[in-house]
């Protein structure tokens, strides 16, 4: 089951009909239940000219970026799982397309789950900001922004009147439902809580770690890279700033790298507004990106939860917000925060505070 | 193996397409890096998802603390 709206006294979310009788049996309350399909219709309906992306969109954009800057590039990171590639927009002045560089770099991916679409809006807005303001300190980086991670999710969610709410990627399980939750499907501690082994959740792991192209490709990509010092994998919604662990309530035992997740976190909620925290305070997940990132390459990552904060007591309209000042307001903020973690990646380390005592009410016991 | 693949995608039999897809998903036969692609609208036509968002129901769960939570996510 997704969890998408979370409550002091409940939580909101998608669940398959297989398993609503388990969870009862579990000795929880069902107070709503609705077909996903009634929901969508009243929360989803196309709106005019909305601004989310088609995979064609995306790369025009990133095309027309890499072709009118000359430290911009494109490439690919791979194929999805329906042969679309994982563009990938690459900022450096001595360094192009997949070749190595020694300059501190920050990785910055967008949309792993579909229906999450302002995250992609996101990435290619910051892309076009980089890009237009590229200074003397950008200069000094290696900087990736893929603005969709699942791009076969995207057209599938986008091709439906109404949106269809969709939330993994477009592999076919042997009892013939469709998709694994990519963000489950990384192999650290992969297959622990918080994660499904039922192929019809929404957050269904896989049948093994990285046995998706979505996520296998990425790793390879980091895999190559031992100059990636920062991470961020943005999301919608929630409005928070999240950081590893999402497998165990345990803070990270490094006190180094627990400190500066908390400074970093914290001073990038202070840019948005949002509420950092360790991403297993909500509940714990395994399986995801950012534990891996962090968990087996080192680097300091985050999740970001872009808005709404909280939609109602139905989900799906939280993912296809329809305010353009509202949107235009969490993008400006967005990029800020994100220039604050361009800034601190060649050397992160360096932004925790001398007095740093505070930190401690960030252990989760 | 891609030959076998290409010629079913041919006939627009997704269904067996899928079934191979499910037997490497399984290990029962080696993970191609050369996944087929499946024409998923086709598919859908003449096979329809067992389940697809129509079988997903939105559900909200009296939940309080992080443990139930974990609990719901991993269903």
């Amino acid at each position: 089951m997704s969890l998408e709206t979370i409550r002091p006294d409940s939580v909101g979310g998608f669940a398959p009909l297989e398993i609503i009788k388990n969870i009862q049996q579990a000795g929880f309350t069902i107070k709503t239940q609705r077909p996903l399909a009634d929901v969508l219709a009243e929360s989803t309906k196309k709106v005019g000219s909305f601004p989310y992306k088609t995979y064609a969109e995306v790369q025009t954009t990133l095309e027309n970026l890499a072709s009118t800057y000359s430290f911009a590039s494109l490439f690919s990171m791979g194929k999805s799982l329906q042969g679309r590639e994982l563009w990938t927009l690459r900022l450096n002045t001595t360094a192009q397309g997949m070749q190595p560089s020694s300059k501190p770099g920050c990785v910055l991916m967008a949309t792993i789950h579909t229906r999450e679409h302002l995250a992609t809006v996101f990435a290619l807005r910051l892309a076009e900001y980089l890009c237009s303001n590229y200074d003397s300190t950008l200069q000094q980086l290696d900087i990736y922004i893929t603005p969709l991670w699942n791009p076969d999710g995207n057209e599938y969610d986008l091709s439906g009147n109404p949106y269809r709410c969709y939330r993994k990627n477009m592999r076919i399980n042997p009892d013939r439902s469709i998709g694994v939750d990519l963000n489950r499907n990384f192999g650290f501690v992969w297959g622990s809580t918080g994660a499904s082994a039922v192929f019809t959740s929404d957050t269904y792991r896989g049948p093994y770690p990285f046995s998706e192209p979505e996520t296998k490709a990425f790793k390879q990509f980091i895999e190559h890279r031992n100059n990636i010092k920062t991470f961020a994998s943005y999301h919608t919604y929630g409005e928070l700033i999240i950081y590893p662990w999402g497998h165990t309530s345990a803070p990270l035992q490094n006190s180094l790298d627990r400190r500066v997740h908390v400074t970093l976190a914290r001073n990038m909620a202070k840019i948005t507004g949002y509420t950092p925290q360790q991403a297993s305070k909500l509940y714990l997940t395994s399986g995801d990106a950012v534990d891996w990132t962090y968990g087996a390459r080192g680097i300091i990552s985050f999740t970001l939860e872009l808005i709404p904060q909280l939609y109602g007591q139905i989900g799906c309209s939280g993912f296809y917000p329809t305010n353009q000042t509202i949107i235009d307001d969490a993008i400006a903020k967005n990029i800020d925060a994100a220039l604050y973690l361009l800034n601190i990646t060649a050397n992160p380390y360096k932004s925790i505070p001398i007095d740093d005592e505070c930190y401690e009410d960030e252990i989760v016991v | 193996m891609q030959k076998i693949i290409k010629s079913i995608r041919d006939k627009k039999t997704c269904y067996l397409v899928c079934t191979i897809m499910s037997l490497w998903t399984s290990g029962i036969i080696a993970e191609s890096d050369n996944y087929p692609s499946c024409d998923i609208d086709q598919f859908q036509q003449e096979f329809p998802y067992k389940s697809d968002i129509n079988d997903l129901v939105w559900i909200v769960v009296n939940a309080t603390t992080v443990e139930e939570r974990t609990l719901l996510a991993q269903k």
